[in-house]
């Protein structure tokens, strides 16, 4: 199947989280999520992300490495940041997809590498003058690719860094809540018994962190979902996230 | 015949009994142990967790989990009980509006008899899912040294948890009872209870015609079988920190599993002589790995480790025994009760001091609970052979000149009683006296509770302890303390009504019941919501399993398609009830779901 075959989908097409009502509007009967078919392997809507200390032209490079998946056109060799970043921020080129990268926009002009302006056309004024302003910019940036992990990441980091930031706790939330409706989707019923799959001998040789030792520690053939959520003493989205890390490497079973 | 539940509301765990024909039989609960622990939660999500699942998030959740609200039931804000728990408790405690104890839990505030209140509804919710019909009344169990006000608080939390608590005993006396149940004895006994978090020791002399009269009571609120696991903790923590250089300590999550394991070991070597403790994955190490735990604890370690602890369990035997006035030969049986006691060092310790084997014919763990439904069993029957006498838990008297304290209703005196005594003034030309009321066992006033007091004025001036005051003390049959005083030369009288209260106003009351109430409705919709709902998954999971083949068979068919067209379109609408929380809807949809199956079945065995 070529991707344009692939249904249409209800985008969110903003770098900029709702106010108030967030997620409601972007549900439909068949996604809850924008942009993302949460049966489709290939959507990595939970990239970790670790913001690099890199020169500026490095680190762009290093973005659109980052985001290139299924729904974004691969960057073509000697392609201009402005190019790029053009088609980065048309929604119409990254969500509907096409089976090989699309032909290169007119040149609007801007050869260089202007990085303030990539940064401009984001929706930050005056950023990259800063660190801050730059990881504003990010967390938008990363947060309209639809990388929530990675947006609630440095939306995190700014927040710890300047906890009256106005502009950060939205993300943090609206992030927090897309990947804990993702991870619950994915999961599925809260009612289903987690078990262990691995033979308990077998345990610690797996590659776990303590973490995910503690929810183990949990599971006890009886627990459900819904209960080792909430006596993980974590978040419920860093314990969803582990549950369903556990989930894909069969250490765990629902059922 | 309405039944009635015994409980025993423990300090670390609670049980529930009833007397099915002659035999008492403790109900397990829906994991199927027969102890719930009492521990109660609220997570972030603001749920309330109750049991066994709050006391596993218990170090992770250390703000919001209660445990061992019996230690402040009842008590008053300035108590040193108090004081000591808010130092002590990870739980934030604050004053109440009646100088009374409140526990926050998130962004509520909750009374102690509430918190303890939830306990008792699980169990009440344990008794009615075994019996399946409502339970209305229980006999609860407490200490013996509990004083009236404990008491009111105990039966206060009963009520808010809709039960009626028709009569409240010690827990050494239900022991006993569980005991004696069936057996004709007339006998001096000890119980020794070492439970999860208290100890305490009575002497009991059980006569003829069921009169079981608590001599002594003493113990230890601060030890118990908790203070065995964190020896074990203590011993792990330890190998882990010279092995490793880490404090585990440091860590919630690691804290929260070396708890779990040390109780699991704990009871383990009560059976074994040796166990193995694993807990892979207890810390990260920050370079990316993670570090495993893993250590055999063998009983005689276990033994060395804790051999201070059951030493201090046969000091306050002694102090039991010496508060009775009787030398440890003339206790006749030693009944065992909680938990701790399977551990062999503790039998033998107790053993070894009361110079006979413990009496094993009782389950330690149930037999507080099979007492308090023997109990209640015998209530409602009107058994008068069985049914213990209300006694008073202390004794009642008044402050006198010195900071003594005057007793005038002995501890274990049956209900209703009245007696009276003669005062003097203490000082020359004294026209008032204030009567301090009291409760305890103290000789000296300030160590015992101060129930009331009031001024009789208007005395004639005299020296001193020649006017003469009679004071009277009368409690009826509902436990209400009166106390008169009179001078008995000019008449002037004076008098006071005392009321054993929890802190609590009945309006409190009544509100806290309406919102247990709107709880339990709340909890039994999303059950049954949840009951339907799987039953309605897995018909749906069935019929759908046999889609292919019943297109195979009858598919091409114009019936076919049609039956084949409405069960989906039943499938459909089921899973939109479920979307919904309908649970009549998914009821009504289960049905069609289930001749849908049925025919389905039917064709495909057929074709």
């Amino acid at each position: 199947m070529s991707t344009n075959d692939r249904p249409s989908m209800n985008v969110h097409r903003s770098s900029t989280p709702p106010d108030d009502a967030p997620l409601e509007s972007w549900d439909d009967e068949t996604e809850t999520v924008p942009g993302l078919d949460l049966d489709d392997p290939m959507n990595e809507f939970d990239r970790v992300t670790v913001i690099p200390d890199l020169p500026p032209d490095l680190y762009v490079q290093r973005v659109m490495e980052s985001v290139n998946d299924s729904r974004i056109p691969i960057p073509i060799p000697g392609d201009t940041i402005a190019a790029i970043t053009e088609r980065l921020l048309d929604p119409e080129q990254y969500f509907t997809l096409d089976s090989r990268p699309p032909a290169l926009p007119p040149s609007q002009g801007a050869r260089d590498l202007d990085l303030e302006l990539y940064f401009d056309d984001l929706g930050s004024p005056g950023a990259f003058t800063d660190a801050a302003s730059s990881s504003l910019a990010e967390m938008k940036d990363r947060y309209a690719m639809g990388d929530f992990s990675g947006a609630l990441v440095i939306a995190e980091g700014i927040l710890d860094a300047h906890p009256d930031d106005l502009e950060a706790p939205r993300y943090v939330r609206s992030c927090r809540e897309v990947l804990t409706q993702m991870y619950s989707a994915r999961l599925g019923s809260p009612d289903q018994v987690v078990s262990i799959a691995v033979p308990a001998d077998q345990i610690r040789w797996l590659t776990l962190d303590h973490r995910a030792g503690f929810l183990l520690s949990l599971v006890d053939d009886r627990i459900t979902l819904d209960q080792l959520l909430d006596i993980s003493g974590m978040t419920r989205l860093d314990a969803l996230r582990i549950v369903f890390q556990l989930m894909e490497q069969r250490v765990i079973a629902l059922g | 015949m309405e039944r009635v539940i015994g409980i025993d509301l423990g300090t670390t765990n609670s049980c529930v009994a009833i007397l099915e024909g002659d035999t008492p039989v403790v109900i397990p609960n829906r994991g199927g142990y027969k102890t719930t622990p009492s521990v109660v939660a609220v997570t972030e999500a603001g749920k309330r967790l109750v049991g066994h699942i709050a006391k596993r998030q218990a170090i992770t959740n250390a703000e919001n989990t209660v445990y061992a609200a019996k230690r402040l039931i009842g008590r008053k804000w300035n108590s040193p009980q108090v004081k000591n728990a808010i130092m002590t408790s990870s739980y934030t405690i604050v004053e109440g509006p009646h100088a009374d104890v409140r526990i926050k839990l998130r962004d509520k505030t909750f009374s102690v008899p509430e918190v303890s209140s939830m306990v008792l509804q699980e169990m009440k919710i344990v008794a009615e899912d075994y019996l399946g019909e409502p339970v209305k009344k229980a006999v609860v169990t407490v200490p013996a040294y509990f004083n009236d006000n404990q008491r009111q608080a105990t039966k206060d939390a009963g009520a808010i948890a809709g039960l009626d608590v028709i009569r409240i005993i010690n827990e050494p006396t239900a022991a006993s009872l569980a005991y004696g149940y069936g057996k004709d004895m007339d006998r001096t006994v000890a119980v020794y209870d070492l439970g999860g978090g208290t100890f305490d020791v009575s002497i009991l002399e059980i006569g003829a015609h069921g009169v079981f009269k608590v001599i002594s009571t003493t113990g230890d609120t601060f030890l118990g079988g908790e203070d065995f696991d964190a020896r074990i903790i203590d011993w792990l923590v330890t190998g882990f920190q010279d092995d490793h250089g880490i404090d585990l300590r440091q860590d919630r999550m690691a804290l929260q599993r070396l708890r779990d394991a040390a109780e699991k070991a704990k009871c383990e070597l009560s059976g074994v002589r040796e166990t193995e403790i694993n807990l892979p994955f207890i810390i990260s190490t920050g370079r990316n790995e993670a570090l495993h735990l893993q250590r055999t604890l063998a009983r005689p370690t276990l033994e060395k480790l804790t051999e201070d602890l059951v030493e201090r369990t046969v000091d306050i035997c002694k102090q039991a025994l010496a508060d009775a006035k009787l030398d440890v030969s003339e206790v006749e049986d030693v009944i065992l009760v909680g938990g701790m006691t399977r551990m062999p060092a503790v039998q033998t310790a107790v053993t070894g001091y009361f110079g006979r084997e413990p009496n094993k014919s009782v389950h330690p763990d149930e037999v507080v609970a099979m007492g308090a439904a023997i109990q209640g069993a015998a209530l409602v029957q009107d058994r008068r052979d069985m049914i213990l006498l209300d006694v008073t838990p202390h004794a009642l008297g008044i402050m006198t000149f010195g900071s003594n304290f005057e007793e005038l209703i002995p501890q274990n005196t049956t209900v209703p009683t009245s007696r009276t005594k003669v005062f003097t003034t203490s000082r020359d030309d004294q026209t008032a006296v204030k009567i301090l009321v009291m409760q305890g066992e103290s000789k000296r006033a300030d160590e015992n509770e101060l129930l009331g007091e009031f001024i009789l004025t208007g005395l004639r001036r005299a020296p001193k302890g020649h006017v003469e005051i009679e004071v009277t003390f009368e409690i009826n049959t509902d436990g209400i303390v009166s106390v008169h005083a009179k001078d008995m030369e000019n008449g002037q009288a004076q008098s006071i009504q005392v009321t054993a209260t929890s802190g609590l106003t009945q309006d409190e009351i009544k509100n806290m019941m309406t919102n247990a109430q709107d709880y339990l409705v709340e909890r039994r919709v999303d059950e049954h919501f949840e009951a339907a709902k799987q039953e309605a998954e897995t018909l749906i999971a069935e019929i759908e399993r046999l889609f292919p083949e019943i297109e195979r068979v009858v598919g091409s068919a114009d019936f076919g398609r049609d039956a084949i067209a409405k069960a989906r379109t039943t499938v459909e609408r089921t899973r939109s009830a479920i979307d919904s929380k309908d649970t009549g809807l998914v009821k009504e949809q289960v049905d069609q779901l289930s001749r849908t199956q049925r025919m389905f079945k039917g064709v495909v065995s057929r074709g």
